[in-house]
C-alpha cells in the first residue's frame, strides 16, 4: 500500500514521512463512483469534505482488541471508509462474548475474532483493506505491528498492554485513541495527538497513558473473585466514541506532522479531556451520565514521553520495562496448607458416601451468581459482607455468630467443619484465612476448609450442567 | 465568655459534594453522590484541603472496611484520579488544595478492562490455565473481555 522510504532517520520520523509523503501524493485522486456515492452523506458535513474523505482513504488505522470496545469501533471506522484496517486479537469467538461484541455472530462461535470481525466488515464496507494479526499484541511484536499504522485505537481489556501500546506509540508518534470499559463505566481519551516527540517539553503537548495514569493499581487487593460484568450499551458507547475520535483526527490530518511546525504552534494543543460515562441502571439519563473531566498536560517527569526518558523500542523487546511485574500480574500462589483444601469432586464424593459430618457450606459469591445455583443447602454471605462483618467482630461491634448470617445455622455444633466456597477458588482462601483469624476453629477442633477451584471446579469435576456464571 | 456573637470559627462548616465512579461507590454505601458538610478549617487550624477531606472521608463516611482499597500510606491509592471541579486535581494544587463551598469533588477509579480488574484491582488465579494475554503470560479463567 504504502512506499515507504528507508529508515534513515530513525523509525518514528520515517514512518511519519512516509504517511504525509503518501498523503500529498493520493491527495489528487478522484472517488470512484461507488466511493462517492457510499461516502456522500458523511463527505457534506460541514468539515469534513473531499479532503477529509480522501485522508481517511489513504490512512492506516490499528485496533487492538476485537471485543466489546473494537467491535463497534471497528463498525464505524469500515463503514467511514479508513483504508486500510488492521486488527489485533489472539482469541476466539465465545457465547458470552455476543452480549456486547456485535461484530461478532452466533454461527462465528469458535472463529478467530479477527476473522470474524472482518467478516462481518467486509458485510458492511468490501472497500477498505482489511489486516488481521491474530495473536495478542506483546511487547516481541507491539513495535512491528503499530509502525504499519498511522493512528492506534486501544480497545484491549487489562493494564499491562494498555501501557505497552502507550509506551510504542509515543515511540513510534502514533496517536491513541483509549477507551475502557467495565461493569457499569467506561473511560474515554485521546492520547498523544498531536503526536510529539519523546521528550519535548517546550509547548504543552498532549499527554500519554503513564502522563495521565502513572501507576497501575496495586496488585493483590481484589475485591471479589467474581467477574465485573459489562453492559453492552456501556462499552458500546465507549467504542463508538472511539471510532469518532480516531475519524476527526484522520479527517483533520492530526495524525500527521504540520508542513511547517512554526507557523502552528498550537495546533490543536487543546485540553486534553477524560470522558467518563456512568450508568445507573435504576435512573433515567441524569445530569452526571457524562462528565467531560480536564487532564493535564505531558509531564515533564513521565516514564515514556517525558524528559529524560530512557524508554526505547529495543529496551521494550528485551522486556524493559517488564510490564507484568510492573502491573503486578504474577500470579501468587495459595498459603493455605494442602490439609485446609478439598477439590471439589473429592467433597461431593465424601458428601456423597455420607462421611461428612452435620457442616456449614458457605458460599461466599455475589447475590447475583448465587442465584443462579447453589450447591444443595449452600449458604450466601458474598464476599464483601463477610469482610465488613468480620471487621466489624474485630471492633467488637459484632459476635463471630453473625459471620454466617443465617440464624437457623445456630447453635452450631463447635466442631462442625465449614467449607468454604466462591466462583472460582480465590475469595474462599481469603474467608478461610478471615474466619480462622477470628477463631472460629475453636482452637483446631472445628475444620474449615477451602473448595478448591470454586464453583467453576464443581462444574468442571461434579456438575457439568450447572449454570455457573 | 459566651458572649461573642462571632460564630466560632471551629464550627464553620463547608457544603460540598463529594462524588465516587468506577466502582469506587460500592466503598461508600453503594451511593455515588454525597452531599457533605465538613470543617471549614482542620485540627491545627488550617483551611481543609483535599488531603483533610480523603481522611474525613474515611472516618465519617466509608462504612466498607476496605479502607486500603482508598487510601495507601495516607495517600489516595495509585489507580485513582481525583477530580475538583471536573479537574485534573494536579491542574489545582492535588492535596493542597483549600476547598471552597459548593466544591464537587470527584473520586474514580480508572478503568483499565475488567479483565483481571474489579474496582481496579488484579485478582490472581492459582488453577487457572496458562494463556497469553497481551504478550502477559498469567493464570487465568474465562473473563470477561472489554
Amino acid at each position: 500500500m504504502q512506499d515507504k522510504k528507508p529508515d534513515i532517520n530513525g523509525l518514528a520520523s520515517s514512518a511519519r514521512n512516509g504517511v504525509a509523503m503518501d498523503n500529498r501524493i493520493r491527495s489528487s485522486r478522484s472517488f470512484t463512483d461507488e466511493e462517492f456515492e457510499r461516502y456522500s452523506r458523511q463527505m457534506i458535513v460541514p468539515g469534513m469534505g473531499k479532503e477529509g474523505q480522501l485522508r481517511l482513504i489513504n490512512s492506516r488505522l490499528l485496533i487492538v482488541g476485537a471485543g466489546g470496545l473494537g467491535c463497534p469501533a471497528a463498525q464505524y471506522i469500515a463503514g467511514a471508509g479508513v483504508g486500510t484496517i488492521g486488527i489485533v486479537d489472539g482469541d476466539v469467538v465465545e457465547l458470552s462474548n455476543l452480549h456486547r461484541q456485535v461484530g461478532h455472530a452466533t454461527s462465528r462461535i469458535g472463529m478467530k475474532k479477527v476473522d470474524s470481525l472482518i467478516t462481518h466488515l467486509r458485510g458492511l464496507n468490501p472497500l477498505p483493506t482489511y489486516v488481521p494479526h491474530d495473536s495478542h499484541i506483546d511487547p516481541q511484536n507491539a513495535a512491528d505491528i503499530i509502525s504499519q499504522y498511522d493512528v492506534v485505537v486501544d480497545c484491549t481489556d487489562n493494564p499491562a498492554t494498555r501501557y505497552l501500546i502507550s509506551d510504542v506509540c509515543v515511540l513510534l508518534c502514533k496517536p491513541l485513541v483509549s477507551a475502557a470499559s467495565v461493569q457499569k463505566s467506561g473511560q474515554l481519551i485521546v492520547l498523544n495527538c498531536p503526536p510529539t516527540p519523546q521528550g519535548l517539553l517546550d509547548r504543552k503537548y498532549a499527554p500519554c497513558y503513564r502522563c495521565c495514569f502513572k501507576k497501575p493499581p496495586p496488585a493483590g487487593a481484589m475485591l471479589s473473585c467474581g467477574e465485573a460484568g459489562i453492559m453492552g450499551p456501556v462499552v458500546g458507547m465507549m467504542g463508538v466514541a472511539q471510532a469518532g475520535e480516531a475519524i476527526k483526527i484522520i479527517a483533520s490530518a492530526l495524525h500527521l506532522p504540520p508542513s511547517d511546525p512554526d507557523s502552528a504552534p498550537e495546533r490543536n494543543l487543546q485540553q486534553p479531556t477524560l470522558l467518563l460515562c456512568s450508568y445507573d441502571l435504576e435512573s433515567a439519563v441524569g445530569p452526571y451520565t457524562f462528565r467531560a473531566l480536564k487532564m493535564a498536560s505531558r509531564k515533564k517527569t513521565c516514564f515514556a514521553c517525558g524528559e529524560n526518558s530512557t524508554l526505547t523500542l529495543d529496551g521494550i523487546k528485551a522486556g524493559n520495562p517488564n510490564y507484568e511485574q510492573f502491573c503486578g500480574l504474577a500470579a501468587t500462589h495459595s498459603n493455605l496448607p494442602p490439609e485446609e483444601r478439598i477439590t471439589a469432586a473429592a467433597y461431593h464424593a465424601a458428601r456423597s458416601r455420607g462421611e461428612l459430618p452435620e457442616h456449614v457450606l458457605l458460599d461466599t459469591r455475589e447475590k447475583e451468581h448465587f442465584s443462579f445455583g447453589k450447591i444443595d443447602g449452600a449458604v450466601n454471605v458474598p464476599f464483601g459482607k463477610l469482610l465488613m462483618t468480620a471487621a466489624a467482630v474485630k471492633r467488637g461491634g459484632a459476635s463471630t455468630d453473625q459471620i454466617l448470617g443465617s440464624a437457623e445455622l445456630q447453635p452450631l455444633p463447635e466442631d462442625a467443619p465449614i467449607f468454604v466456597v466462591c466462583r472460582r477458588g480465590l475469595d474462599s482462601q481469603e474467608a478461610v484465612e478471615k474466619l480462622k483469624e477470628l477463631g472460629m476453629g475453636n482452637g483446631g477442633k472445628r475444620k474449615i476448609m477451602d473448595i478448591v477451584g470454586g464453583m467453576k471446579a464443581w462444574k468442571e469435576e461434579v456438575d457439568h450442567s450447572f449454570p455457573f456464571i | 465568655m459566651a458572649s461573642t456573637t462571632d460564630t466560632p470559627v471551629e464550627t464553620l462548616a463547608l457544603d460540598i459534594t463529594v462524588d465516587f465512579s468506577g466502582g469506587l461507590e460500592m466503598l461508600f454505601s453503594d451511593q455515588k453522590r454525597h452531599s457533605l458538610s465538613i470543617p471549614a478549617i482542620d485540627n491545627h487550624g488550617q483551611p481543609s484541603t483535599i488531603a483533610f477531606l480523603i481522611d474525613y472521608l474515611c472516618k465519617n463516611t466509608m462504612k466498607d472496611p476496605r479502607a486500603e482499597l482508598f487510601v495507601l500510606d495516607e495517600h489516595i491509592r495509585p489507580g485513582i484520579l481525583v477530580l475538583i471541579n471536573d479537574a485534573d486535581w494536579e491542574l489545582e494544587g492535588e492535596e493542597t488544595y483549600e476547598i471552597q463551598a459548593g466544591d464537587n469533588i470527584l473520586f474514580v477509579s480508572t478503568l483499565h478492562g475488567a479483565r483481571y480488574y474489579l474496582l481496579g484491582f488484579t485478582p490472581t488465579y492459582p488453577e487457572g490455565k496458562e494463556v497469553a494475554s497481551g504478550g502477559i503470560q498469567t493464570t487465568v479463567q474465562d473473563t470477561a473481555q472489554a
